[in-house]
Formats: structure tokens, C-alpha cells, sequence
């Protein structure tokens, strides 16, 4: 999925295993087909809504000119506008080096705006213009039903005001946050774009594309909560609102996580977690020893993980959570031999999220043999905390097998953009669960 | 006076041929049999030359028109006087000639270290040392092996691989001998690396054992200053054959390059432990079961460990 900036900065997430979709931003915008449309509604559409859409320009101030665009529209007769958190988050993170214009199709005139709250978590911003005159886009009340045709509208690609339209599919069944189904062509430029039902009220928010029209929306729910959080003219500390959304984020998953369903199934001769909550979706695989000749261990393995990241800066993506467990196993080598395999694998786990110097701390870590129940195992926890969000740690837990000869079974998991007592309390019941 | 006459043939092989009590008239010297000295060497004339005792104690030789000469030294004689230690070759043999009364330099001491290492010379020393140092390899390709598809090539290449830098090496160091020296002392240079190269081989299995099971050992450095260890008695052997430096800097040499190796190394390690990394370096060390002598902890008491590596986060945030 990636998202629908333009230059859009980075990859959303990136799909499990061999079964990843393949991203990418640059999908044609050809005619399709696939949405039978009477003209009237779309014309319709967009004649009762454009004055309400701008296109969001973020400017470098040095080099006066804009590095990426997105789209946005007025909720708000005070010049409040919606948009997505990732259009504006250079001018969030670095906000001297950047500001942010409001332009329409005409480009007769610029609005200056600036950030009024966030929700980082959803991908929502408010910006505020004050002196901002436009139609109000009415924000919708009632349901969907799946099939129901939606229009989106932004400004892809620099290419002016656009209307897309396509079919409302309900909400995505596993996403880590509610992200709405939309079949229609989402291409970078029209983030934080309204989309609309037929009667031309709000129904989500322009966000990611997956290719093949397949796109989604934040649902108008979330862009009203952030609206009703925000009082007007109240001075925030918006790196601290995004902190303490981050780890509301985390506290919601992991106890989601700790209230699921840990059933223990199968995996070689040991046993493994598999789809402990909705949000988590495990994919399997194992070595093809029909086709792979050589004496290399048999392995299978399962891993289980959030479907995005949360996009906090082009450079750093947080709160991903991932479970892994992997079966190792070899009647050909000598346990000498296999331990030394067993080894380079046990050496090279590495986080699902990352980050420059500049936004994250080195990782402490420490190891330890550890009984659980009769099996002695190696346990490895590293965390490293985040530079300018204190109390958010990145957490990897590795565990492995020690006591059998020519066996092994690896668990792991990485949590990241969490707190300290989440992350213990997660542990814990990882370890309880023995997965041995 | 008599004569003591060393004869190294062709093929290097060196006897001694006594004619202390010769005093005076003529030593004949050829390849037939009536000869005072026979020498078997077909480039030699069966009537080759001779010596002749002068009254006066002293000796000289001549030439009989030999087919291929005789050289005192590098220059062609016919003719001429010789002394005590003269080497004449004749065909392709070497007659070396000393008076019984000259005097040889004393036997080398085994309490030396630098004569007992001169010592360490010989073929067969070469020969067990490199079928050790092949099986000490062929070990460790054993244990490290974790079922890809082998081939003869690829081994091949590992071993050439592994002998190709010690050779290099101490070819370096006998071409510093032979200037510093005279002599080249290939051999024992080699030797001293064969065994440089099968100790450090061996003593990791019994090392990485431990350090597995007291993980501290790994933090501490120890792997590195054991090889370094290593590295500096074979520096301190090398220069005992190869250089004729006072045993006292020799010593100093021996110490001061692998502690300035282990300091660049200790500033590699901490420059590097402040660099930004992705991945987390953590001790990911496993091995066979039968290794494993301790047993661990229990699951709680490693939950309660994390506060303290929460702490220890913290202060790597910069």
C-alpha cells in the first residue's frame, strides 16, 4: 500500500511473505471501466464540492518551492481543513524549514496555512487558515452498504482537481487501524482528498493505494473525533500529542493482543501461535526439499504481522508488531554442524520498522539461557528508545532452542512504538505461553 | 701438513675425506679408480687434477687439461697456491679444504633459543607440520560445514586460500634474512608460521566452548587478545631467526606491535559501537548441546532483567 502523496515519501507497509502485493505509487490513470457511473453524479459531485478542495502545497522556505503536494478540504467555517497527517509532516517535524500553501485549480490565490492538531495514528491532520472563505463539505452521518458507488477527488500528479469514482467496500477486515475499502484509482497527489457518497457528504479521507484500484480511505468517524478533540487557538505541543497517540495506539493493540486467542498449533515438533487477534495475519512457509538438493536443514515457519506501519516522518515508521516462529531441523548434519547453521539464522533478526540516527537510540541488548518447562532455550531482548519521543521504545525478543541435537525452534517477536509496561507485559505472557 | 678435504657432490650430499697424515708428494683426483680421490661425477676428467704438498706445509693444485676445468672460487685455474678453507669445483663438485688444525665454530646450544629455532629445519618437521595444519583446517571446514553442495574446486580453493598467506608471508621474511642474515632459514620460518597457524586453530573450540557458557568472556575482549597473544610469539620467533637484533629488542618488537594492533582494534570497535544500526548486535552465539555445561535461569527471573535494558536505552538515545 503505499500512501498518496506526491512525491508520496514512502512505502505504508509492506505485505507479508511471497504473498506481498506489489507497491507502487505509479499506477496509470487510465479509463477503467469497472464502476458504471452516471455522469450526473459524478459532475454533480464535484460541481457542489470543489470550491471546499484545495490542493495542499508544502514549500521548502530556502529553496522556495514545494517538495510535496496533497490534497485537503474545508470542514469548517472557522478555515479548518482536513487532511493526511503524512502530507504535512515535514512541516510538523522540521517546521522552520518548511511552511505549508493552500492553492486551487486557478492558482489565483495562496492561503498560508498552519497545523492546528494532528492524529498521527490515523493519518489525519487539521490545518487552519483564518481568513479562509469556502463552502463547508458536510461530513456523513449514515452507513454505507458495500457496493455503494463513492467518488474521490484530490489533485494527483500536479494535474489539477480530479474526481475519481468507485465502490464503498466496507471496512478492511484486518487493518491495524479502520482504514474503508475503496475500489478506484488513489494516485499520489490526491492524499487527504475527500471522498463523497452520492449525496455529495464526506464519507472518508484520501489515503494509500495498493495498485489495481485498490485504495482506501480513513473513515469520516476518525476525522470527527480529531475534530471534536481540537479546541480552536489552543497551543499544543504536537510532538507530545503524537507521542501520547502512539502509545494509546500501542496500549489499544497490545491489550487487543493480550485479550485474543493464544492457541498454540502445531510447527515441526513444537508448537506456535497463530492469529492471536483480528489485526494479526500469519503467513506460512517451509523449504521445498523436492526441489533443494542440498543438506541443508529442513525449516517451516509462521509469521504473524500488523499490515502498516504508522508513518511518523519519511524516515521512520513505528508501531509495527510482528510474531515469528520458525522450525529448524536435519537428519543429514551432525549437531555440530547443525548448531552452526542454527546460528547464522539465530544471528540475523532485525526489526520490521527503521530509522535514521536522528529519530532513534542505539539498541541495548542482553541474552540469557533460560528453562522454560523442561527445555533449556537462549533468550535475547533488545530495546532501543526513541530520540525525541520519550517513553516509545522499538522492542525485538528472540528465543531459541538450545537443549536438542539436531532441532530448533526459534520464537520471536518486535513491537515497536511501544511503552515499558507494555512491552513487559507482552513478554511475559510470550514466555508463559511456551511455545515449545 | 695433512689435509681434511669436504666433497659435496651434485645431488648436495657432503662427505669427509681425511688426509691428515699425508705430509708431503701428490693426491691424485678424478673419476678413475686409481685416484687418491674418486670422485663420482660424470662432468669430471678421470684424471682431473691433483694437489701437491709443499715442503713447506703448504698446498697447490693443478689442472691435468681437464675436459671442463676447475674454478677456485667463481674464477677459472690452471694452476695455484691454496689455503685452509679454499673452495675449488671441479665438474660439478665442490672440494672444500681445511688444514686438521682449523678451527670450527662451536656447537650450537638448544638452551639458545634462537639456535634451537635454527634447528626447526628439517623436511620432515615441514612435512608433519603441513599435514597437521591440513587436518586442523579440514576440521574446522568439518564443523563449519551446514549442508551446502560441495566441490572439489571450492575446497580446493579454501585450503590454497589459507596456506597462500603464511607462505607469503614467510617468504617475505626469509628474503629479510637472506639480507639481514646471509642465509634465508626458509624453513624454519615456515615451520614457526605451521605452528603459528595450527594453534590458533585449535584453541577457539576449547575457547568458544567456555565463552559460551560465561557469555562475559565474549564482551571482555578475550578472543582478540589470545590471537594477538599468538600473533606476538610468532613475531618473536620470526625475528629470532631472521634478524640478529639484541633479544632484549626482539622482546620489545614482540610486545609493542600486537598491543598497538589490540589499541587500533579497541578504537575501531568503539567508534563504531556509537555508529546508528538498524539491526541490534546481539550475542547470537549457539552451540551443540553437549557444549552447554550451565543451566539458565527461570522465565521470571529474566523479565526481571528488562527494566535494566529500558535503562540501558535510555542512555543510548543521543
Amino acid at each position: 500500500m503505499s500512501l498518496t502523496t506526491n512525491p508520496a515519501p514512502q512505502c505504508a507497509i509492506s505485505s507479508p511473505g511471497l504473498f506481498a502485493l506489489i507497491l507502487g505509487f505509479c499506477l496509470s490513470v487510465g479509463a477503467h471501466t469497472a464502476v458504471a457511473l452516471s455522469a450526473a453524479d459524478a459532475r454533480s459531485t464535484f460541481e457542489l464540492t470543489h470550491g471546499a478542495i484545495y490542493q495542499i502545497r508544502v514549500i521548502d522556505i530556502a529553496a522556495n518551492n514545494k517538495t510535496s503536494t496533497g490534497s485537503g478540504f474545508i470542514i469548517d467555517s472557522n478555515g479548518l481543513i482536513a487532511t493526511n497527517y503524512h502530507v504535512v509532516s515535514n512541516a510538523v517535524n522540521t517546521p522552520g524549514k518548511y511552511r505549508i500553501e493552500l492553492l486551487q485549480n486557478d492558482e489565483s490565490q495562496v492561503y498560508i496555512a498552519t497545523v492546528e492538531n494532528v492524529d498521527v495514528v490515523n493519518d489525519l491532520a487539521l490545518l487552519h487558515v483564518p481568513e479562509l472563505q469556502g463552502p463547508v463539505l458536510p461530513l456523513a452521518g449514515t452507513a454505507m452498504a458495500q457496493g455503494d458507488t463513492a467518488y474521490a477527488i484530490g489533485y494527483p500528479y500536479d494535474l489539477g482537481i480530479t474526481v475519481v469514482p468507485g465502490t464503498y467496500n466496507g471496512l478492511a477486515p484486518h487493518s491495524a487501524s479502520d482504514r474503508v475499502h475503496f475500489t478506484g484509482s488513489l494516485n499520489p497527489g490526491m492524499s487527504g482528498g475527500p471522498a463523497f457518497n452520492n449525496q455529495g457528504e464526506v464519507i472518508g479521507v484520501n489515503v494509500a493505494s495498493a495498485g489495481n484500484q485498490v485504495s482506501f480511505l480513513i473513515p469520516v468517524q476518525r476525522l470527527l473525533s480529531l475534530y471534536d478533540g481540537t479546541s480552536m487557538g489552543q497551543q499544543r505541543d504536537l510532538k507530545d500529542t503524537m507521542r501520547q497517540q502512539l502509545v494509546g495506539n500501542s496500549n489499544r493493540m497490545i491489550e487487543q493482543m493480550l485479550d485474543g486467542n493464544w492457541q498454540l498449533l502445531p510447527l515441526g515438533r513444537a508448537q506456535a501461535l497463530d492469529e492471536i487477534t483480528g489485526f494479526l495475519r500469519c503467513w506460512g512457509d517451509s523449504k521445498n526439499q523436492q526441489e533443494q538438493s542440498d543438506s541443508k536443514p529442513f525449516w517451516a515457519q509462521r509469521s504473524c504481522q500488523t499490515d502498516h506501519n504508522i508513518f511518523v516522518s519519511p524516515s521512520l515508521m513505528t508501531g509495527k508488531i510482528e510474531l515469528q516462529f520458525y522450525w529448524l531441523e536435519s537428519a543429514e548434519l551432525n549437531s555440530a554442524q547443525f548448531y552452526e547453521h542454527y546460528e547464522q539464522i539465530f544471528s540475523r533478526f532485525v526489526p520490521g520498522n527503521s530509522g535514521r540516527e536522528e529519530d532513534l537510540g542505539r539498541w541495548a541488548c542482553e541474552d540469557a539461557f533460560v528453562n522454560p518447562a523442561t527445555e533449556v532455550t537462549k533468550a535475547v531482548f533488545c530495546a532501543r528508545g526513541y530520540d525525541a519521543m520519550p517513553g516509545l521504545y522499538d522492542v525485538l525478543f528472540l528465543q531459541g532452542s538450545v537443549s536438542r541435537a539436531q532441532e530448533a525452534h526459534i520464537i520471536h517477536f518486535t513491537l515497536a512504538g511501544t511503552t515499558r509496561e507494555l512491552a513487559q507485559k507482552f513478554t511475559q505472557r510470550f514466555v508463559e505461553t511456551g511455545a515449545w | 701438513m695433512g689435509l681434511i678435504i669436504e666433497v659435496t657432490g651434485d645431488t648436495r650430499t657432503t662427505r669427509l675425506e681425511n688426509f691428515s697424515s699425508v705430509a708431503s708428494g701428490l693426491l691424485s683426483i678424478g673419476r678413475a679408480r686409481d685416484n687418491d680421490l674418486i670422485l663420482d661425477d660424470p662432468y669430471v676428467d678421470p684424471y682431473h687434477g691433483q694437489i701437491i704438498f709443499g715442503e713447506t706445509g703448504t698446498w697447490s693444485y693443478q689442472d691435468l687439461g681437464s675436459e671442463n676445468g676447475s674454478k677456485r672460487g667463481k674464477e677459472s685455474v690452471n694452476d695455484c697456491a691454496l689455503t685452509s678453507a679454499d673452495v675449488l669445483t671441479l665438474g660439478k663438485t665442490r672440494l672444500q679444504f681445511f688444514d686438521p688444525s682449523h678451527r670450527v665454530a662451536p656447537a650450537l646450544s638448544l638452551h639458545n633459543s634462537r639456535q634451537r629455532l635454527l634447528s626447526f629445519n628439517t623436511w620432515s618437521t615441514s612435512g608433519l607440520l603441513l599435514i597437521g595444519a591440513i587436518l586442523t583446517l579440514a576440521l574446522n571446514i568439518y564443523v563449519n560445514y551446514t549442508g551446502e553442495k560441495l566441490d572439489a574446486g571450492m575446497l580446493m580453493g579454501i585450503f590454497l586460500g589459507a596456506f597462500s598467506l603464511p607462505l607469503i608471508v614467510s617468504t617475505a621474511w626469509s628474503l629479510l634474512a637472506k639480507i639481514l642474515c646471509g642465509r634465508s632459514h626458509f624453513l624454519s620460518i615456515v615451520n614457526v608460521a605451521l605452528v603459528a597457524l595450527i594453534i590458533l586453530e585449535l584453541y577457539q573450540y576449547p575457547f568458544i566452548g567456555v565463552a559460551y557458557n560465561f557469555p562475559a568472556i565474549d564482551r571482555g575482549y578475550l578472543g582478540v587478545v589470545l590471537n594477538l597473544l599468538v600473533f606476538g610469539f610468532y613475531l618473536y620467533a620470526t625475528l629470532l631467526i631472521c634478524t640478529r637484533l639484541k633479544d632484549q629488542t626482539n622482546k620489545l618488537i614482540a610486545g609493542l606491535v600486537p598491543a598497538v594492533v589490540f589499541c587500533a582494534y579497541l578504537v575501531i570497535q568503539i567508534s563504531n559501537a556509537d555508529e546508528h544500526n538498524n539491526a541490534p548486535n546481539y550475542n547470537g552465539r549457539l552451540l551443540a548441546p553437549v557444549v552447554l555445561l550451565r543451566s539458565g535461569e527461570t522465565p521470571d527471573e529474566f523479565i526481571q532483567r528488562l527494566p535494566g535494558i529500558f535503562d540501558d536505552a535510555d542512555g543510548l538515545i543521543d
